[in-house]
């Protein structure tokens, strides 16, 4: 039997092979080739024994309580019922005044407060980015580049085609960014150096769940928060 | 006798929370063991079952018997929030040690101990490989040798076509053949 095989073409048929999902005449090339190629037989005996280890991976029990924490941060996660009212408890004083007129005064009132309130926010951003313009900028810089980043992860996503992923894989990095400066907040204000990979991983797992108003409530019990027996809100925006 | 997931389902949609957790307990050991072989830490994998059974209470309204039994649903679920889990923390990943402590293998009883050790090694030897491995061939491969995934659903859960699902798995096992060779001949060289 003629050797009709390279190595590049076993290498690509070896799983086919190894499967018996080859025909007749493939098999046999296959087969002669292998038996006149010390590197192609060794490559295939590899080939066995990497599905073997890969079927022999240890099946590991869940740690203890695993399921019962599971079980309570997914209930803990359902939305709260929205009230019609965003202050149910809310009564305009009776003045003797007809409705309308009191309902137009309210909105007045609203809206002077409103004005006002967003005035003192914006002056005291303009006072806050003018006294510290350098800090200001840098933050505004990291901001850019976090936004970059997210938009890349979105861009990603869409050109894998899996569009409807697109809020899951934003949430997991933005989650990420999240531990990422907690991380390097506190090692400013500890005065800490960059430690190594399993201590920065330590120090990112203990800070995992920090408050992100941008997303509705999810709780989630972290590994490092059952130590202390401790259950925080961890924020995601719900899908 | 265990209740059915069809029964537990019709009550968790009634508001029972016992129910919940008896379904959570039923399906924790696989969902944890996905979770485990995707992420390769334990304390990653326990955030990871967590965040997958959120995931899944808030789509069980989604779930129809129509779609499959549960179990096969909650794979789906389980396995694409695993992906999505691995792809956003890759990065974050490189550098990092796996669980050493969590590879102990159970002896076969036909192998010796001298064999038992090679195999144990070798199981090692490819547990490190495959954290390595590109995530184009990484997850395809756990998803087929690790989790016994018809290539088929591999192709849906992944948005590739069927040809590139078993070609990458091939190629997952040939680049993880090829170091084991290499480190054989390394081996035998020191000997």
């Amino acid at each position: 039997m003629s050797d009709t095989y390279d190595c590049g073409r076993v290498e690509d048929l070896l799983s086919d092979r190894l499967a018996d999902a080859l025909d007749r005449e493939g098999t046999t090339a296959f087969d002669a080739h292998v038996a006149g190629c010390a590197s192609c037989r060794a490559l295939t005996e590899a080939v066995r024994d990497v599905v073997d280890a890969l079927e022999s991976f240890p099946s590991l029990e869940p740690p203890v309580g695993l399921a019962e924490r599971a079980a309570a941060a997914a209930l803990k996660s359902r939305r709260p019922a929205r009230s019609a009212l965003p202050w149910p408890g809310l009564r305009l004083p009776d003045l003797g005044l007809p409705a309308g007129l009191q309902a137009l005064a309210a909105a007045v009132a609203l809206t002077v407060t409103g004005a006002a309130l967003l005035a003192a926010t914006e002056s005291s951003r303009l006072l806050e980015g003018t006294v510290n313009a350098e800090a200001y900028l840098v933050e505004r810089k990291d901001r850019f580049v976090e936004d970059f980043r997210l938009l890349r992860v979105v861009v990603t996503t869409a050109f894998e085609g899996r569009l409807d992923r697109v809020n899951d894989r934003v949430d997991d990095y933005r989650r990420l960014l999240e531990k990422r400066r907690a991380v390097e907040e506190s090692q400013k204000r500890t005065g800490e150096p960059k430690s190594d990979a399993g201590s920065v991983r330590s120090a990112r797992h203990a800070q995992r769940d920090v408050w992100n108003p941008n997303n509705a409530g999810r709780c989630v019990v972290t590994a490092s928060e059952r130590a202390g027996g401790v259950t925080r809100r961890r924020s995601r925006r719900e899908s | 006798m265990s209740e059915s997931d069809g029964d537990l389902l019709d009550r968790c949609r009634r508001g029972e929370e016992a129910a919940w957790h008896e379904l959570v307990a039923q399906h924790t050991k696989k969902v944890f063991g996905l979770a485990y072989r995707f992420s390769g830490r334990v304390d990653e994998a326990e955030d990871l079952t967590q965040e997958i059974f959120v995931k899944v209470y808030q789509s069980l309204d989604r779930y129809r018997e129509n779609d499959g039994a549960f179990p096969g649903w909650l794979m789906t679920v389980a396995r694409n929030r695993a992906i999505d889990h691995y792809r956003s923390r890759r990065m974050e990943k490189l550098g990092r040690a796996d669980d050493p402590a969590a590879l102990d293998v159970v002896a076969s009883a036909e192998d010796g101990p001298l064999r038992t050790l090679e195999r144990h090694e070798r199981i090692q030897f490819v547990h490190r490989g495959l954290r390595s491995l590109p995530p184009d061939l990484r997850e395809p491969l756990i998803l087929f040798d690790l989790q016994g995934v018809p290539y088929e659903e591999i192709a849906t859960t992944l948005g590739l076509p069927l040809g590139t699902v078993k070609s990458r798995i091939n190629r997952a096992r040939v680049e993880l053949a090829k170091r084991l060779v290499r480190a054989r001949e390394a081996l035998a060289t020191r000997r």
